[in-house]
């Protein structure tokens, strides 16, 4: 089920990719990375980033695990240096109803709406003891505001 | 959507797969011995985090292949257990649970079953209401195949309309055709499945998981297309859209009065549910029925619920094949 899935998507993303998303590697059906890059007009104009989503085998039904990788993170207060995200959907908010089109939409977003590049507050101990997987980070999501 | 991060690092070294058994064994344990656990899945998230906490100071850490590894097992054995969907049992099974219980609930099986005579389980993974639902409902079917095919017609005909809700309800159709197509298929494969196939069907994962989440996603449309009925019933200043990405489309995700109603009205199929409460004042089960917009053209299906889980409860009149 997750391959045939997966390969919808992906067909899906060759074809019609949001602005700004590109597929740089997804030639298996376990990890995808895919280029985001920083709308024209916001703080991140012109900057380049590296997302990686890892799928497990209950993908859709379970979220993929997503962060971004490489050397350019973005500064941001939802996104921790290690590259693990604070998005809601990501996590208990999953529905299988999304997809890697409409992650890469809400991720853009987040980086659209930002006022102020700042890492979150946090960062340094997040960083210190976080697994690799941020999915086992127990998140807490507060306000909406930024 | 974008919310201020407060990760709670739970990142605490996770201790070798030898510390770890031990601390959840007893906890699949005790789920077995629950026929009600509410979610073994949950538990073993609890166990894990308690076992990291346990382990505190300890040096070897799992990789997260390791941790998958493990929870995979722990899903096994919680499958072997308890099937995703039960083979039926005489009611005087759920007599037994309370031989040592308290006197109203024994008072009120008693009573029940002068008019049900079999139940059938279904695993107490936050999925049970969707899954005895579409069971209840598909066996019912398929018992009818041959005396009359008409619920077959319309059963199929719902299922294909829900296609035209889901899509109404701005759900991309990449996103639900498989578990719409597993649901269609199943539904179709009635009319040459046994009982025994049909109950194997609900037990792989594939495809009783396509079928729940199928389920989900209905509901889930229906509410959001009639905003205007049920929005005003959500509590915390919810848009509905909150709700039903939260509480409905998750797996795993109980169900409430809300999704009841929004499955029924979506399927123009009925049910009744029979509450079992430790209720004093009481010998009856109180029944409370779920009813389409439209005339009903079937009884409705029975559920038993018990706080926090729905099973599957068989009307003497509806049991033998072919009578419906």
């Amino acid at each position: 089920m997750f391959a045939r899935r997966l390969s919808k998507e992906l067909k899906d993303l060759a074809m019609n990719a949001p602005a700004g998303v590109n597929i740089i590697d997804a030639n298996d059906f376990k990890v995808w990375k895919l280029g985001l890059a920083g709308a024209p007009g916001t703080l991140y104009d012109g900057e380049k980033f590296q997302l990686e989503f890892n799928f497990g085998p209950n993908y859709p039904l379970e979220s993929p695990q997503v962060l971004f990788v490489g050397d350019n993170i973005p500064v941001h207060p939802h996104i921790y240096s290690n590259g693990h995200i604070c998005l809601d959907v990501l996590y208990n908010h999953w529905s299988p109803v999304q997809t890697v089109a409409s992650i890469c939409l809400s991720l853009q977003s987040m980086l659209s709406s930002c006022t102020s590049k700042e890492p979150p507050p946090d960062n340094a101990t997040y960083v210190k003891t976080a697994r690799s997987n941020p999915k086992h980070t127990a998140w807490a999501f507060h306000d909406d505001t930024v | 959507m974008t919310v201020t991060p407060v990760p709670v690092p739970t990142e605490a070294p996770i201790p070798a797969a030898a510390t770890i058994a031990p601390t959840i064994a007893p906890i699949t344990t005790g789920a077995v011995a629950d026929p009600v656990a509410a979610g073994a899945v949950a538990n073993l998230v609890g166990a894990t985090a308690a076992a990291a906490a346990a382990g505190q100071g300890q040096e070897a850490q799992l990789t997260d292949e390791q941790i998958l590894t493990q929870m995979q097992a722990i899903k096994d054995e919680e499958a072997n257990a308890h099937p995703l969907v039960d083979h039926s049992v005489d009611l005087m099974e759920l007599a037994q649970e309370y031989e040592n219980g308290s006197e109203a609930f024994k008072k009120k099986i008693e009573n029940l079953s002068d008019t049900h005579d079999r139940m059938r389980r279904s695993r107490g993974d936050g999925n049970c209401f969707y899954r005895a639902f579409a069971f209840a409902w598909f066996e019912r079917v398929m018992l009818a195949i041959k005396s009359k095919p008409e619920l077959h017609v319309n059963a199929v005909r719902t299922i294909e309309e829900t296609k035209d809700l889901l899509l109404a309800a701005q759900f991309e159709l990449l996103a639900f055709e498989d578990f719409y197509q597993v649901t269609l298929e199943t539904l179709q494969n009635l009319v040459h499945f046994t009982s025994e196939e049909l109950l194997t069907a609900f037990q792989n994962d594939e495809v009783s998981n396509s079928i729940v989440m199928h389920f989900r996603l209905v509901a889930s449309a229906f509410l959001k297309t009639h905003q205007d009925d049920y929005a005003p019933f959500l509590e915390f200043g919810q848009t509905m859209d909150e709700f039903c990405s939260m509480h409905v489309e998750a797996m795993g995700r109980e169900s409430e009065e809300m999704m009841l109603i929004a499955l029924t009205k979506a399927t123009h199929v009925s049910i009744e549910v029979a509450y079992l409460s430790g209720n004093q004042s009481a010998d009856e089960v109180n029944f409370l029925p779920f009813l389409p917009d439209t005339a009903p053209y079937m009884p409705p299906l029975v559920l038993l619920y018990r706080p926090g889980h729905y099973d599957i409860l068989y009307r003497k009149s509806h049991c033998l094949e072919g009578v419906i």
